[in-house]
């Protein structure tokens, strides 16, 4: 048996299908899969559910539910990539559901780890510009903050993205503006004063 | 083409020139639509702040290590890893059990010495 497994470099140099196929039966090949797409699918989750717990968590329950139903899996138009982010789709759906509130956590390590290198004033101007972006994206409907992480951490083409939530391209195109627009608008309204600040502030 | 499919494309364009490239000459892509350009400032602006704020997050390689060797049935999962992975209630559920098995021990264990301990009294009392 030895003798006709696959070493890892073969598994690299063979594309999805391929790696889907054997998969079903060996599970090297799934190791491969796993290798391409656990920071995507981590990364997708974690922007989702805004910290790394959560995150953890739902992605190991996406590749162990991939994993359990590889072998129902078909390429009918849906790529293994579209149908991994589908399955995290729908685990990070129930997982909203279950908690019965959207979490609005800040990504607090992540803004200190990507501005470690601003000065002390800036970085905490910029942390905190960030974090209120992080939470106005959070307060978006889920298909638009999914386009967005597709979009700015997965760097998906709008086909793409048409293609993993089963849209044309206008219409991806389309969504986007009206998610800027939305954005443009909750940040706008994060900025003004509350009612009772401004009463404040008059008096 | 409408002005609002124009501005569909230029929106595109732009993200995709600026994830290409953080320092993408967007003020030339955006020039090249005909749109209005006070219609298209503030989105810019914004689609430069989504650039620079979402960013790529690493997952902590021990994870990504454990739930490989997990998944592939390579090593037996830790037993700290696999209670994490339980539901919230589970764990408490488990934690409490624990505890309560612990009390139970600990009560009995006293309760032996105390006895222990009258036995020894009486003993003594006897023999004086």
């Amino acid at each position: 048996m030895g003798l006709f497994r696959r070493n890892r470099k073969t598994y690299k140099s063979l594309d999805d299908n391929a790696l889907v196929d054997l998969a079903k039966t060996d599970k090297e090949a799934f190791g491969e899969l796993y290798e391409r797409y656990m920071t995507k699918i981590y990364n997708y989750v974690y922007y989702r559910t805004g910290n790394q717990q959560d995150a953890e968590d739902l992605t190991a329950k996406v590749f162990f539910r991939a994993m359990a139903h590889i072998e129902t899996y078909e390429d009918r138009g849906m790529p293994f990539q579209a149908w991994l982010y589908r399955i995290a789709h729908n685990l990070v759906a129930n997982f909203h559901r279950d908690q019965g509130r959207r979490k609005i956590v800040p990504l607090d390590d992540y803004i200190a780890h990507s501005l470690k290198t601003d000065a002390p004033d800036k970085q905490t101007e910029n942390n905190e510009e960030r974090e209120m972006l992080l939470k106005a994206i959070r307060r978006l409907p889920p298909e638009r903050q999914e386009l967005l992480v597709l979009k700015f951490i997965d760097h998906k083409s709008n086909a793409e993205i048409g293609e993993m939530m089963q849209r044309t391209e206008g219409a991806i195109k389309s969504l986007y503006h009206r998610t800027l627009l939305a954005l443009r608008d909750e940040l706008e309204m994060q900025q003004l004063p509350l009612p009772s600040q401004k009463k404040r502030e008059r008096g | 083409m409408t002005s609002e499919t124009n501005m569909h494309h230029l929106l595109a364009a732009v993200t995709d020139a600026l994830i290409a490239d953080e320092y993408a000459d967007i003020e030339n892509i955006a020039a090249q639509y005909d749109v209005p350009r006070k219609d298209v400032n503030s989105l810019l602006h914004l689609i430069r702040r989504l650039r620079g704020t979402m960013r790529i997050a690493e997952p902590n390689p021990a994870f990504a290590r454990r739930l490989k060797q997990d998944l592939l049935g390579k090593k037996q999962a830790g037993i700290l890893w696999r209670i994490r992975r339980l539901p919230a209630r589970v764990q408490v559920a488990a934690g409490l059990a624990l505890m309560g098995g612990f009390m139970l021990l600990l009560r009995r264990r006293v309760g032996m010495e105390i006895g222990n301990r009258s036995s020894d009294v009486e003993e003594m009392t006897a023999t004086s």
